[in-house]
């Protein structure tokens, strides 16, 4: 009888699973005489929510439009292998030009163009405007391609966030910058205490060789340590650091003077012949430890540097770049001769820059521990004040989960929080011991569409009239997300304000879709 | 005889242990995604034959077979390869981040067994009294539990509302400790840096408990069963009529039996407590192993994947011999 | 687990016996926590196939005005939203009674699958024993070497997301133990006289196995799959959590839990309740597992 009991229990069990197992499938879209428009949107985890909003906007218009999460890499496989619809992605741009945003996302076959959008005539327009040696026509031809960009409607525009820190109270002169760096050197305590801890967002900072990551929290501690020739205000202006001034004799030659009396923590002088082999290091296929620095393809279109003088350094390029100089704030100098003697290895370990901090303890998974360098050469004049930094002591911290990085902001284990999740900030500002900092980010996200899947250009503004943007951003961002009109960011060089975004308009969507042939309500 | 036993086991598991490596190795090329595309990222002007180049700098672009060829002869020397995401050779990559896994590992297990085993021993000799129900009834919410919950209540109660533990780490920042072992408690007594101590023992209780409490459940539930059926033995039975002191029977004559299971049970969590790590050192942000298994997977980083299962492998057979050995102590009559 | 097997039960009279329900049901009367653990299962599985009628509003309605409302009892909650809301105002007591659907039904069947796979390949290995025995018994100490999430990792990220595939991905390890317990079984049985005998009457081996074997196991088998699908809907949250689950079409518990990390300072109710149902229904179906083999076998209890 027990037998019994326990066979039927598992019976009832199965029959339960089956009925709740098939409960969750959803019935399929009835077709008659026109096709209604289905849509799978795929995303990573963090944009679910985003996705399951607009799929309730494109719902109301008709489009039977359904959201599936994926693991990134698993995801960007499959879109790169043309058989996805439509994909909620973001690409990040550093150097305040369409040269890293729309140019490898829209121009056709480049590594990131993940919508296979092709259009010849826009092609030209960005290969003008991004390697053009006028200005002016380099601005009147990234407008140009916006329009085109707009009618096209490659993707569902999306838009782009703000950064938003957190700061302890009692912290002064700090600035979030738009490039996401740290700058400590300006920062004090108003309390008179010499010790700030900062929050990353990371889990582990790779390396602390200025030439060996790929990682803009790693350029963050490292930029503390080291400076580059050229370096950025806040808000994105290309700014002179250890060089003094430059000249550019013609589009493909560069030519900076240096201060003098720079030193590095190890009290060796810096020279050109560092400069030179900063970049010969990065240059060369075999510069670290006999593999090529993962970040060549910051230098552009660089082929030589040589030393002019004992105070002047020459950059020879193979084709006019104006975006050499925003390029050049992401390659700091290092020290030949120690490096040289101590090895790729041991410097990664023990790194020596001419930065205002100089390291005291590294361990890159959980804190990095700095402290002043007494004899910094003052850093740029354009980003006051200039002299020795005012903190001792400053630690970097990996702390990757935002509720632990808040967590430690209120208990006061650090003082600058990055990235704080917008969903807390409201509970921050009512906190008196921490106050908010937002500044303009430039990573655009958006909803790729597969161009080759979805041709009708008709269906592809009609999705952009669909989703309520304005609504949807408000609601989950509050006031830190921006729309953009295209792929152009407002912070790059050539953006065409005139052009505004696509209004939220279900009629038009409709009468769009409707004359694509597809049935809508 | 015992030595030459346990250099026998060792040398059984060494073909498990190749068979593991093999399969892993050519899982890891089997994950969607491009190592090379992914560490570029998404963002900024890559362009495609700058791809091409480091692909093929690292030998990706080389045949599987030749990779592998290659792998196996830089494992026979010791070398593991190199991470693409850390820009570090794998192996000082895990010794940086293994004794940060062991200590949470042992701290959790140390606090499944202190507690675990008296409650245990203490629920079986007063069976049925108040504090055996109550503590069988934790110990089924023990087990009943995800651990990523529970560790998430931990933060919720003690550290953002009470304030009385760190939320993450392994160390306050302000201060400075030198390291022998990597394993920070023992580091601190052996320095005799008393701060260090303090602040490395209040950033390891939370996530120590979170790892421990399923194993603390299910330690407390087997040593009350064993020990329940020891006790009903006629050995046990004499040893009291003889006149022994009550304490004496049970410490003397139950308790050696009555741990044999409870050994047992504890090697075969052993894999799930190493395991687990992976979700608790994502929650604590406990700069471990775990975690950075986690993140090499998500970031396809194959050699730091393939080193990483090595090391779990030989954990893992290790603390199962390790169990054995025990085992052999406690029980005599069972030879390895 | 050994000494089960040599003890094959005896035949239960079953016509003398007019009433096996009264005697389950006053089994089970004597063992409280197994009622409780049952009940508590029936009610999840109410709750389950009923989830459209009992949810109050549908799961992924959106309701973007009415974001982070605290539960009703919590200052600043109101009756309409009994558990409050999430990020996008999405009802939380509609998104876990759905919730339990993925919870029910990955968790039963990934552990059926692994039973099914188990037991046969178990009896298989454990009848002919020989090259197949070794074979699987290796790939099976294999899979215990490397670490449990590890593997459903792995197995995520190469197959995708999807209900299915998440079954599959906790299935590749769970088979083990039944494979381990039947083979086992079937090695100790295989030699007793009975077995001989029925082979001499020329009966095929498979056939034997079912007959005599099977039934001295379903107990024990019963009592793991019951247990094994409670530590299944834990697995299940903890990939989901990672973010490695199920497609939110589905909401799950675990995804739900990771969904709120991020707002556990301002709105703690959106990770911690996903939890409590687990809690609950895992803590059932423990309560139900642990009775049914202290019923079983009074000798298994007392062993743990």
């Amino acid at each position: 009888m027990l037998k019994r009991l326990l066979l039927l229990g598992l019976a009832l069990f199965l029959t339960a699973g089956l009925l709740t197992g098939c409960g969750g499938s959803k019935p399929t879209a009835e077709k008659q005489g026109e096709k209604t428009l289905s849509l799978v949107l795929d995303g990573v985890a963090s944009r679910q929510h985003e996705l399951e909003a607009v799929a309730q906007y494109l719902k109301k218009v008709g489009v039977d439009a359904q959201v599936r999460v994926w693991e990134k890499n698993a995801l960007l496989n499959e879109i790169k292998a043309g058989n996805r619809q439509a994909y909620a992605q973001d690409w990040g741009s550093a150097i305040f030009d369409p040269f890293d945003l729309a140019v490898p996302k829209l121009k056709t076959n480049e590594r990131g163009n993940y919508s296979f959008y092709s259009n010849a005539k826009f092609d030209e327009l960005l290969e003008k405007g991004a390697f053009g040696d006028n200005d002016q026509e380099r601005e009147k031809a990234y407008k140009e391609a916006q329009q085109i960009l707009y009618q096209d409607a490659p993707w569902i525009f999306g838009y782009y966030l703000d950064i938003i820190h957190g700061v302890a109270a009692n912290v002064q002169g700090y600035k979030p910058a738009m490039d996401n760096r740290i700058n400590l050197h300006d920062v004090s305590l108003s309390d008179g205490k010499d010790t700030l801890a900062v929050g990353l967002n990371i889990d582990r900072i790779p390396s602390l060789d200025p030439a060996n990551h790929r990682e803009r929290e790693a350029e963050t501690v490292i930029r503390n340590m080291f400076d580059g020739l050229v370096t950025r205000t806040p808000d994105g202006k290309v700014v002179p650091e250890i060089a003094e001034s430059w000249k550019r004799p013609s589009p493909t030659v560069y030519e900076f003077t240096i201060r003098p009396g720079i030193k590095f923590h190890n009290g060796d002088p810096l020279r050109i012949e560092d400069i030179v082999f900063t970049f010969e290091r990065i240059l060369s296929p075999t510069g670290i430890n006999g593999k090529q620095s993962p970040r060549v393809g910051l230098l552009g279109p660089l082929k030589k540097v040589e030393k002019v003088d004992n105070r002047t350094v020459r950059f020879t390029l193979d084709k006019p770049c104006p975006q050499f100089l925003q390029l050049l704030v992401h390659t700091q100098i290092v020290p030949e001769k120690y490096l040289k003697a101590v090895g790729d290895q041991k410097f990664a370990e023990k790194p020596v820059g001419c930065g205002p901090f100089k390291l005291v303890e590294a361990k890159l998974d959980s804190q990095i521990v700095l402290e002043r360098f007494d004899g910094y050469y003052g850093g740029s004049p354009d980003l006051p004040p200039v002299g020795p930094a005012k903190l001792k002591k400053v630690v970097f911290k990996m702390l990757p989960e935002p509720s632990t990085r808040v967590a430690a902001l209120k208990a006061g284990e650090i003082q600058i929080a990055e990235d704080i999740p917008v969903d807390v900030t409201k509970d921050l500002q009512n906190d008196p011991k921490v106050k908010i900092v937002t500044t303009q980010g430039t990573r655009c996200y958006m909803i790729e569409l597969n161009n080759k899947k979805i041709t009708d250009p008709k269906v592809r503004q009609a999705l952009n009239y669909a989703v309520n943007w304005d609504e949807l951003l408000g609601a989950i961002y509050g006031s830190h997300a921006h729309r953009l009109s295209t792929a152009f960011l407002p912070s790059g060089f050539g953006f065409d304000d005139s052009i505004k975004p696509y209004p939220y308009n279900p009629e038009k969507a409709k009468q769009l879709l409707k004359e694509a042939g597809y049935k809508t309500p | 005889m015992k030595t030459i036993k346990v250099v026998q086991r060792l040398i059984e598991s060494i073909p498990l242990f190749i068979l593991t490596i093999i399969a892993v190795f050519f899982l890891v090329r089997f994950m969607p995604g491009d190592p090379v595309d992914i560490m570029m990222g998404s963002g900024g002007n890559v362009t495609q034959e700058q791809i091409e180049q480091m692909r093929s700098q690292l030998g990706l672009d080389k045949p599987i077979a030749i990779q592998f060829a290659d792998f196996v002869r830089g494992a026979a020397q010791g070398d593991l390869g190199y991470s693409i995401t850390q820009s570090k050779k794998v192996t000082d990559l895990l010794v940086e981040t293994f004794p940060a896994t062991i200590e949470l590992a042992l701290a959790a297990l140390l606090f499944a067994l202190l507690i675990g085993l008296p409650v245990g021993i203490y629920s079986a000799v007063k069976q049925n009294s108040w504090v055996d129900r109550l503590s069988m009834g934790f110990s089924f919410l023990g087990i009943s539990m995800p651990a990523f919950w529970l560790g998430i209540l931990g933060i919720l109660i003690f550290s953002v509302s009470l304030h009385w533990l760190p939320t993450s780490g392994r160390l306050d920042p302000t201060l400075e400790l030198r390291q022998i072992t990597g394993l920070f408690l023992l580091d601190s007594i052996l320095t005799g840096n008393w701060a260090a101590l303090h602040s490395a023992f209040t950033h390891l209780v939370l996530p120590a408990v979170t790892l421990g409490a399923e194993l603390l459940a299910i330690v407390a539930r087997i040593s009350r069963s064993s020990m329940v059926e020891v006790l009903r033995h006629d050995y046990v039975q004499l040893a009291r009529s003889k006149g022994l002191k009550e304490t004496a029977v049970i410490f003397k004559h139950a308790l050696p039996n009555a741990l044999i299971p409870t050994v047992t049970v504890v090697g075969l969590q052993m894999g799930v407590l190493l395991g687990g790590n992976m979700i608790v050192e994502t929650v604590f942000g406990w700069p471990g192993l775990g975690r950075l298994v986690v993140q090499s997977i998500l970031n396809r980083d194959y050699a730091v994947i393939q080193g990483a299962v090595m090391l779990y492998g030989i954990t893992f057979i290790l603390a199962n011999l390790l169990v054995d050995i025990v085992y052999t102590y406690l029980n005599p009559k069972i030879s390895l | 687990m050994q000494e089960l097997s040599t003890a094959p039960l005896p035949a239960p009279p079953r016509a003398a016996n007019a009433s096996p329900w009264k005697k389950t049901v006053q089994e089970l009367a004597a063992h409280p926590s197994g009622l409780i653990g049952a009940i508590i299962i029936l009610l999840y599985l109410v709750v389950a196939v009923a989830a459209p009628l009992l949810a109050p509003y549908s799961p992924t309605e959106m309701d973007l005005r009415a974001r982070f409302l605290p539960p009703a009892w919590a200052a600043g909650g109101s009756l309409q939203h009994l558990l409050g809301t999430d990020q996008l105002g999405q009802d939380l007591l509609s998104r876990i009674i759905y919730g339990s659907r993925v919870s029910i039904s990955v968790g039963l069947f990934s552990v059926l699958i692994s039973l099914l796979v188990g037991s046969v390949l178990g009896s298989i290995a454990g009848y002919y024993q020989g090259w197949f025995d070794r074979i699987v018994s290796r790939v099976a100490d294999l899979l215990m070497a490397v670490p449990y999430l590890l593997f459903a990792i792995f197995a995520m990220a190469i197959l995708g997301p999807g209900v299915l595939n998440l079954i599959i991905a906790l299935s590749i390890k769970a088979w083990i133990e039944f494979y381990r317990l039947l083979r086992g079984e079937i090695i100790s049985e295989k030699t007793k006289e009975y077995v001989e005998a029925a082979r001499m009457l020329g009966r095929p081996g498979p056939v034997i196995i079912v007959a005599e074997v099977l039934p001295n196991v379903i107990h024990s088998l019963v009592v793991l799959v019951t247990l094994r699908i409670g530590y299944m809907i834990i697995m299940e949250a903890s990939l989901s959590f990672l973010g490695l689950g199920v497609p939110p079409e589905v909401p799950a518990w675990g995804s739900m839990i990771a969904a709120g990390r991020d707002t556990l300072i301002n709105a703690w109710w959106i990770s911690t309740l996903p939890g409590l149902a687990i809690l609950f229904l895992v803590l059932g179906i423990n309560l139900l597992g642990e009775t049914l083999r202290d019923i079983t076998d009074p000798r298994l209890q007392a062993r743990e």
